[in-house]
């Protein structure tokens, strides 16, 4: 009797434990996982925008990536430099294979540098010398001049199979399902626009193993209110947005509805600027420039649109967690400092409008907006109510997407826009938000500044070899934006990631946020 | 000349001025009419692009062979090319349109049902308090915002009540089996279509009822009802005879409405229709797109107004009296 006390006692220990121990532990493995997104995808075709961003956290890879703190890793290839960073060596890892079974090699980064070029007008070419293909694994890209930051743009160079491609001529309009060939970890599986679905299932020969989701599906939806009711209806798993989060405005709802964890990733871009077409009357003087700095108010704007998480931002423009980062002056609201300067610059209101006048010419401040964000046109509406205290008049014109870009993009017919930074395109050519203030640069270079000193800073951080002549050069870069104020970051922020609390363990990726490979392998579910 | 060969050819004329209008406001607009053709900027469009587009779009041959280059595209089903979409309008309109006649047909019809019979209902009824109460609520319907009535329904019935999906035409996997599936595609269906009923009943109820309301003072509803004939028979019978043509010429010109202006329920409800279709072309300035999509609704309209004058002879005795005579 005693014996099979003993007995019962060591049976129900034993199954106690092993309830807790179950209770207590995480699914590694997870059947099905659905992400919501507005991202705009149309096609599988490598041309459209958001299925090719996609893609690049599914299924297909690019020779290096950027992990949490900005830091190059390995992704498709193991690379090394030699000429102080003219000639880069990547050594593709063993084992990368196709979804239609294909090797993986050299000759596909090769052609893909090469294509796309053609294709995409990437430039990649204009900057390299030559492509050497050393062996079926290796591959060298020689530079012209030294490159530091070459595998920066590296990171979003997502690598298409040649033997599918180089019979490709008509590359936007490829929208087969062979489009979608890759050597990630899934496998595009389908496209069914009724439903807005894209589908992947996990592949079982990717190098790295099989991911912790068997089949992920892609939910398309039109409208972000809809999305969110999916969420927090358990009908999808988590939101996504590229280079973006979740609207700040809903995050206390979502949090409220307990079932879900909003998580902060650092945001390395500019999420609202304000940014100045330096050649242009009247923000073509400094004196405008800078009392538009000191008249607008920063808090309102974090209060109004930007996350629980923004901070006040600063006049070296650059966001801190970027790469050459140095504190300059906190941008804060200073009504008398501004009227002060305006002042100074011989500004006076002749005629009691309310408007100053230089040189006879009144204050109008034309301010571009896109009709498809109409926050932008409530941020216009802040700046017009905090620049008229300081006797500015702010136009705003409102206008399509097509004639925003055209604008400010290669006409360069704007005074002044409001838009985002992101963080790829700050990182671009020189980095340090160059590509859109360059006013030498053909096309984007909303900012237009051609002043020969910012111009010698841009060549010095193209030319640096070190990354301590970069961080030099940056640390110019940033003291000339403070100095100048070619444009305005009205703050800084965070991106809010919200997913169903019953996932756990994501990782953060440099340029994806939370949706990445990595965070395949390490997702799991309580 | 019957009305009816009028009314075609009429009809015909319309629509060739449609296919002029289509093929001159391009050309005529201020700006180069390749790049208004294509949607590109001057300062993006390389010179080999802007000449290879030059050469697809004809524009460097006389108009008059331009023309005749454009109607033979058009009546082979070419309707352009959308550098927007990377596809041809006809190939984007062809996966869409099913889309949205699956919202369009029930909706229209529900809705003209649901119009006509409780237009007649409360424009008969003698119960004032229940007539003003269902007028005021379908005036209230009729004021409230689209994209609100659309956010109010998807928020109450799919995301408070969960009876019916957040979106989409079907679920992420569909069933197998065909009946599983249809009925899928039925619940996917059933807010969309009772927010574009409820946007488009409005109307059809307020010209009913108004119209028999003033018909029960007619002398022949008041021999009917001397005549001992039961009310049902009065309203649906009688009444709805004489509402009948202004009815079905509403009916028909809602067409054209419920196809282009379901673009807000279809963005609420995350469907890729012609709504859809034209909000993006509109954004992005995709002029081919929406030179193909006012196209189509043109002619869907033409036809509607044609089967409208068709149907109200069938059901219009004078009317039908008046065209076999002319005969």
């Amino acid at each position: 009797m005693k014996n099979l006390k003993i007995s019962l006692s060591i049976i129900v220990a034993i199954c106690l434990f092993a309830i807790g121990f179950t209770g207590c532990s995480t699914q590694k493995t997870i059947d099905s996982m659905v992400i919501g997104t507005t991202m705009d995808i149309q096609s599988i075709s490598r041309s459209d925008y958001y299925y090719n961003v996609l893609s690049g956290t599914l299924t297909h890879l690019a020779l290096v990536r950027l992990d949490e703190n900005n830091e190059i890793q390995p992704m498709m290839a193991e690379y090394s430099t030699a000429d102080n960073g003219k000639t880069w060596t990547f050594v593709l890892k063993d084992g990368l294979k196709w979804d239609d079974g294909e090797k993986v090699t050299a000759e596909d980064v090769k052609f893909t540098i090469e294509y796309l070029d053609k294709m995409e007008n990437a430039g990649r070419m204009d900057k390299l010398e030559a492509i050497n293909i050393v062996n079926d694994q290796t591959i060298q890209l020689v530079y012209k001049t030294a490159n530091i930051r070459a595998l920066n743009d590296l990171t979003t160079l997502r690598i298409i199979p040649k033997h599918i491609f180089e019979n490709v001529t008509d590359y936007a309009g490829f929208k087969d399902d062979a489009a979608a060939i890759g050597c990630g970890p899934y496998k595009f599986v389908r496209f069914d626009a009724d439903a807005g679905v894209l589908e992947f299932e996990a592949n079982p020969d990717y190098i790295g193993g099989k991911p912790n989701i068997k089949t992920i599906n892609v939910k398309l939806f039109k409208n972000t209110d809809t999305m969110y009711m999916a969420l927090k209806a358990e009908e999808i798993g988590m939101v996504y947005f590229y280079a973006g989060g979740i609207d700040p405005s809903a995050a206390a709802d979502l949090k409220s509805s307990g079932n879900i964890t909003l998580t902060e990733v650092q945001d390395t871009s500019n999420p609202l600027v304000l940014i100045f077409n330096n050649e242009k009357t009247p923000v073509n003087s400094l004196p405008v420039r800078q009392a538009i700095a000191k008249g607008i108010d920063y808090e309102k704007c974090r209060e109004l649109f930007g996350s629980e998480y923004s901070i006040p931002s600063n006049y070296g423009f650059i966001p801190k967690s970027n790469e050459g980062y140095i504190d300059t002056a906190a941008l804060k609201l200073d009504i008398d400092g501004a009227k002060k300067i305006l002042s100074d610059a011989g500004a006076i209101d002749s005629n009691g409008d309310g408007i100053l006048e230089i040189n006879g010419t009144p204050l109008d401040l034309e301010i571009l907006v896109r009709t498809d964000k109409p926050v932008y046109a409530r941020v216009g509406e802040l700046l017009q109510s905090n620049l008229k205290a300081i006797g500015i008049n702010v136009i705003l014109n409102s206008v399509d997407v097509p004639t925003f870009r055209s604008m400010t993009e290669t006409e360069h017919t704007d005074v002044s826009m409001l838009s985002r930074f992101t963080s790829f395109g700050m990182n671009m050519g020189a980095g340090m938000s160059t590509s859109y203030l360059d006013g030498r640069l053909k096309s984007n270079a909303q900012g237009q500044i051609m002043d020969p000193a910012f111009a010698s800073i841009v060549d010095k951080l193209k030319a640096a070899t070190t990354m301590a002549e970069y961080d030099q050069a940056a640390k110019e870069c940033q003291e000339y934006y403070a100095g100048s104020v070619p444009a305005i970051a009205l703050y800084w922020d965070v991106y809010l990631q919200a997913y169903n609390s019953k996932y756990d363990n994501f990782t953060i990726d440099g340029t994806f946020g939370i949706v990445n490979q990595q965070t395949w392998y390490s997702i799991s579910q309580k | 000349m019957s009305d009816i060969t009028k009314k075609i050819i009429s009809s015909i004329l319309c629509l060739a001025a449609i296919i002029i209008i289509n093929f001159f406001l391009p050309r005529l607009m201020p700006g180069d009419p390749v790049l208004m053709l294509t949607g590109q900027n001057e300062e993006s469009i390389s010179a080999a692009q802007y000449q290879s587009f030059e050469e697809k779009l004809g524009i460097n041959y006389p108009v008059s062979i331009q023309f005749k280059n454009y109607l033979v595209n058009l009546f082979s089903g070419d309707l352009g090319y959308s550098y927007h979409y990377n596809d041809t309008v006809a190939n984007l309109m062809k996966n869409r349109i099913p889309n949205t006649l699956q919202l369009a047909i029930p909706s229209i019809l529900l809705a003209s049902i649901l119009g006509m019979f409780l237009g007649c209902t409360m424009g008969y009824t003698k119960k004032q308090r229940l007539d003003k109460s269902v007028t005021t609520a379908f005036i209230i319907i009729n004021a409230i915002p689209s994209f609100l009535l659309a956010m109010v329904i998807v928020t109450f019935f799919a995301f408070k009540l969960r009876l019916f999906p957040l979106g989409g035409l079907n679920s992420i996997v569909v069933p197998h089996h065909a009946i599983l599936a249809f009925g899928d595609r039925i619940k996917h269906l059933i807010l969309p279509i009772s927010t574009i009923v409820l946007l488009s009943l409005p109307p059809k109820y307020m010209m009913v009822r108004n119209t028999v309301k003033s018909a029960t003072k007619e002398k022949y509803v008041l021999y009917a009802k001397a005549r001992g004939i039961s009310s049902f028979r009065i309203k649906f019978v009688h009444i709805f005879k004489n509402v009948c043509p202004p009815f079905i010429t509403l009916v028909g010109l809602n067409l054209a409405f419920v196809i282009s202006g379901s673009m807000i329920t279809e963005i609420i409800f995350s469907i890729n229709g012609m709504g859809e279709l034209l909000y993006e072309a509109a954004i992005y300035r995709d002029f081919p797109t929406l030179q193909g999509c006012f196209f189509i609704i043109s002619i869907i309209v033409i036809l509607a107004n044609i089967l409208t004058d068709i149907t109200c002879v069938m059901v219009d005795p004078k009317q039908r009296f008046g065209f076999y005579e002319s005969n």
